[in-house]
């Protein structure tokens, strides 16, 4: 153990010693692990984020659908999937999609006679029940977009092409917006009109299920006694959103390859390429008693010390990169685009096994790289220093 | 799902040892040709030289190997689990096809090897004359294989994964009554009573042997030796069942949670990996006393080789006594507990 | 009676054996020094003193003979051992010093010794203790290219005493010296007796080779001795 500490120590001094070419390999180090730390941090941070959010929906929604499409599904279905076994609560969702001709944004309408669970934050009068028809409970998006606020008209256009004019009564506050931006929250009369939903149709009907372990058998009754419908899980979507994450994570890391290649060929070099004082300073070593094994642990220590900063160093910058800064260098590739953008604040959300996984994907790819011309460099011949 | 992230880092440090363990094959393949201490001609000296460079690359490849299989569970126990149907935990992760068991099996096996391959290096390190450095070489090129093909199966793992196809968890796998058809499930048709008897046994048998190998009469080393692997082995894949089928209750404090795996995680204040680590040293020791046992048979490294093969008993007497103490108190505590409370 | 602490016997080194520029370097050598000797090899360049120190030193293996230091038959044994035995035994004082310059002459001293794992309290003492005794404990501090000839070489030679050796092989160390420093460079041999050290000198130096200090000379002159006396 003491001779290791004292090769650290003298490798440290070394290191010292050629500053500039050691700085110069750590900051290029550096930035190659910035770019992976930051992708991995996002992509996690979106994860967690998005996990949050996807909590507060239903166990199972279903859904009629026909030719691959979405169509409105019977209330009558209601009654059957209330008398499945397991199923704790139905109720029959009012949603869809509202196209603003005006700035080409496209809104999410809620029918609904109170605010939707989950959404807590909230700005404007006090929301409980909506009193009137002709109201509405809007996210940022829409109020940004046409410039408006509490308390204002806004119009829309049914379809059949007649106007309804509502009140803005409420605001979902900017830190909700992942889920909020694109919101309009109305009574469910008006969502009805606004989305050409008949009374007797649902755009889906969600389901809650009493214990969580039996919601797959839930789903493969509803399956089995309701044709021609599409049953979806929260788990499911969970999964898919995970999976979404990760490859398009994967992505930029395939990317990221190239740069890690190029990089490791850099190190090889670098450690390869010993200047002449270098060389003759190993020599030196080895004609005062340095082994073959000892030259290479100084070259051990020397790139772990390098790998080792330059993580840490891309670690601190990728995090001041998404949390502090927002990912601007990242976030327009990884949540693709909408005129109607939530301005979404990353939750600082990181997991030690990550940074692990960091270190592991900066760490062993060069230290791997520097086995042979560490070795290279341990086999000079310290009879030539004798005869120098 | 070979596009993850996660399995992409993984693959590529494996692919990195690999590609390492390979280019030490190249030179162990004339190492081990050429190799002749005495002769003082400069191909001598290059060859140990190269020597050097091998034997570094293993230790590399022995460290990726070790943080590549922590990786490795923490991928199949904590990462995969969300995003495949069914999966729990990582023995969910490993029935998700044929590949699963196989892969955990390869990985212990590889790593079980390159631990003895670096002590059979230490043992050759020892003496001048380097008397081991051909047998070592050729041992290098029969792991260089295992590692290329524990590679290959991990990538088939990991590409033929499919999220939605839905997987058994450990209460299907490991129950009892229905032997699963995982390398372990097939195991578990032995009934839980027998499987713990089995576990005291062995730990004894394992200890005897250890006792041989101390003892200084000739013909009872000699039994210690062979007895040594045998006991090691078997010692290892009971222990794994006893913690699989018996232990696991009491840790988690659930009679059908039987999960390998749930015991690495922090609920279970990280017991897993003490259970583990002194199960692949017991595994490790009991096979480096038949590997040293074996070098005692060059008089020139016979002191040390008997020196090292004594250190290597003592280790796996203390790891056996402590795994054992470790489970039996396990479940005592348990039952202590569950006694008092009626 | 002095114990025997090198033997050689009939060392033969030959470079490239077999190739068109195959080199005799050294011819049935066959020596031996006692304990506490200064020994002095002389003979003209390339006569094969430098490759004889190397190959006592345990630098680099014969291609025949049978060589032992301090006990130990050293020929059989791989590089990496010839290497151990070296540090511990055997401190080297080369031509042109051999310092590395950007270090400070406490650094430079405790070279050899890290690889040997000693506490840091001991590289300590031991850097101290033979600064004060080659009369450099003041100028430990200063990088190599600020200290005088004179200081230099007492820093080479405080650094091949650090790992308390008991064999110091010097080659040439008067190469580069002006007749003062060399004279310093005899005196400081010469209390290197005093404290138990066994010196071998390549030199064709008359002021070392001539001095009181020296026990014997063993003349080289194409790979073979010569001579050797008093």
């Amino acid at each position: 153990m003491s001779r290791w500490i004292n090769i650290l120590g003298f490798t440290a001094l070394l290191l010292k010693r050629y500053w500039r070419s050691t700085l110069s390999l750590i900051v290029v180090y550096s930035i190659i692990v910035f770019a992976f730390a930051s992708v991995l941090m996002f992509i996690q941070s979106l994860s967690y984020e998005s996990g949050i959010v996807l909590r507060s929906l239903p166990d199972v929604w279903v859904q009629r659908v026909i030719g691959g499409r979405l169509v409105p599904i019977d209330n009558d279905v209601t009654a059957g999937l209330a008398k499945i076994r397991g199923v704790s609560c139905v109720h029959q969702r009012v949603w869809g999609y509202y196209f603003d001709e005006g700035t080409g944004g496209v809104f999410t309408i809620v029918g609904s006679d109170s605010i939707p669970d989950g959404l807590t934050m909230l700005a404007g009068k006090g929301l409980t029940s909506f009193d009137t028809a002709g109201v509405a409970v809007c996210g940022t998006g829409y109020l940004e977009l046409h410039g408006v606020s509490i308390g204002s008209d806004i119009i829309f256009t049914d379809t059949e092409r007649h106007l309804r004019t509502l009140r803005i009564t409420g605001v979902f506050t900017s830190s909700s917006d992942l889920i909020t931006r694109d919101l309009i929250v109305v009574p469910y009369g008006e969502a009805r009109r606004l989305l050409g939903i008949g009374n007797t149709s649902s755009t889906d009907i969600a389901i809650d299920v009493a214990n969580p372990d039996e919601v797959e058998t839930v789903v493969r009754k509803i399956s089995q006694r309701i044709p021609n419908v599409r049953v979806v899980t929260r788990e499911q979507l969970i999964s898919t959103y995970q999976s979404l994450f990760g490859y398009r994570g994967s992505l930029f890391l395939f990317g990221l390859m190239i740069s890690l290649l190029a990089f490791v060929i850099l190190a090889w070099q670098k450690a390869g390429g010993l200047s002449s004082k270098e060389q003759r300073e190993i020599g030196i070593q080895k004609a005062v008693g340095w082994s073959i094994p000892d030259i290479m642990i100084q070259k051990f220590c020397e790139g772990t010390i390098i790998s080792f900063n330059a993580t840490l160093l891309g670690l601190i910058a990728a995090y001041c990169h998404v949390f502090f800064f927002g990912a601007p260098l990242l976030k327009p590739f990884l949540v693709g685009w909408s005129v109607v953008f939530p301005g979404f604040h990353l939750l600082s959300h990181l997991e030690l096994s990550s940074i692990v996984l960091v270190f592991f994907l900066s760490v062993i790819p060069y230290l791997a790289a520097t086995v042979v011309p560490s070795w290279k460099a341990a086999i000079s011949d310290p009879a030539e220093i004798m005869h120098a | 799902m070979i596009r993850d992230s996660w399995i992409i880092s993984l693959l590529l440090s494996e692919f990195i040892s690999l590609v390492l363990i390979f280019s030490a094959a190249i030179l162990a393949i004339r190492i081990a040709r050429k190799w002749n201490i005495s002769s003082s001609a400069k191909e001598q000296l290059v060859l140990e030289r190269k020597s050097y460079l091998v034997s570094t690359i293993m230790m590399y490849v022995f460290s990726f190997e070790m943080v590549s299989m922590w990786l490795f569970v923490i991928i199949v126990n904590d990462h995969l689990p969300p995003i495949i149907k069914g999966a729990m935990c990582g023995t969910g992760s490993l029935n998700a096809n044929q590949f699963g068991w196989i892969v955990l099996d390869l990985k212990s096996a590889e790593f079980v090897f390159l631990a003895l391959w670096l002590i059979l290096h230490h043992l050759d390190r020892k003496i001048p004359e380097y008397p081991l450095t051909r047998e070592k070489n050729i041992f290098l090129l029969l792991l260089a294989p295992l590692v290329c093909i524990a590679f290959t199966i991990e990538a088939l793992y990991f590409s033929t994964i499919n999220p939605n196809i839905i997987t058994t968890c450990c209460s299907i796998t490991f129950d009892t009554t229905a032997a699963g058809s995982s390398s372990v499930g097939i195991f578990s048709a032995i009934p839980e009573g027998i499987i713990v008897r089995m576990f005291y046994g062995l730990s004894v048998a394992a200890l005897m042997t250890d006792g041989l190998v101390l003892y200084s009469k000739r013909w009872m080393r000699t039994t210690g030796y062979v007895l040594a692997p045998i006991t090691g082995v078997a010692h290892f894949i009971i222990v794994f069942l006893a913690i699989v089928h018996h232990y696991a209750k009491y840790i988690y404090g659930m009679p059908n949670h039987h999960c390998p795996f749930d015991m690495l995680w922090k609920e279970y204040y990280f017991v897993g990996y003490l259970i583990y680590a002194l199960l692949f040293l017991s595994v490790i020791s009991s096979l480096s006393i038949c590997v040293t046992g074996l070098a005692r048979r060059k008089q020139v490294i016979r002191f040390e080789a008997t020196s090292l093969s004594r250190k290597a008993a003592i280790w796996n007497a203390g790891s056996t006594v402590a795994l054992f103490v470790l489970l039996v108190c396990v479940e005592w505590i348990w039952n202590a507990a569950a006694l008092q409370i009626q | 009676m002095p114990e025997k602490i090198i033997v050689a016997d009939n060392i033969i080194k030959i470079f490239d054996e077999g190739q068109p520029n195959e080199v005799r370097a050294v011819q049935s050598v066959s020596l031996c020094v006692f304990e506490g000797e200064i020994v002095a090899f002389r003979g003209p360049s390339g006569s094969g003193k430098t490759t004889l120190l190397s190959l006592l030193g345990c630098m680099c293996k014969p291609t025949s003979g049978e060589i032992i230091v301090c006990g130990e038959r050293i020929t059989k044994w791989s590089e990496h051992f010839l290497t151990m035995f070296r540090r511990k035994h055997i401190g080297f004082v080369f031509q042109n010093f051999n310092l590395i310059e950007h270090l400070t002459a406490y650094q430079n001293i405790t070279v050899p010794a890290i690889p040997l794992g000693l506490s840091f309290h001991e590289m300590n003492l031991r850097v101290h203790k033979w600064a004060e005794i080659l009369r450099v404990d003041h100028r430990l501090a200063f990088p190599i290219n600020l200290l005088s000839g004179g200081e230099i070489q007492r820093v080479a030679i405080a650094r091949a005493l650090v790992a308390e050796p008991e064999l110091i092989f010097a080659d040439e160390p008067t190469a580069h010296l002006d007749t003062k420093l060399s004279n310093e460079l005899i005196e400081i041999f010469s209390n290197l007796k005093d404290y138990g050290k066994t010196l071998l000198i390549a030199t064709h130096d008359p002021i070392v080779y001539g001095s009181k200090i020296v026990s014997r000379i063993i003349d080289f002159r194409d790979g073979h001795i010569v001579e050797s006396g008093a």
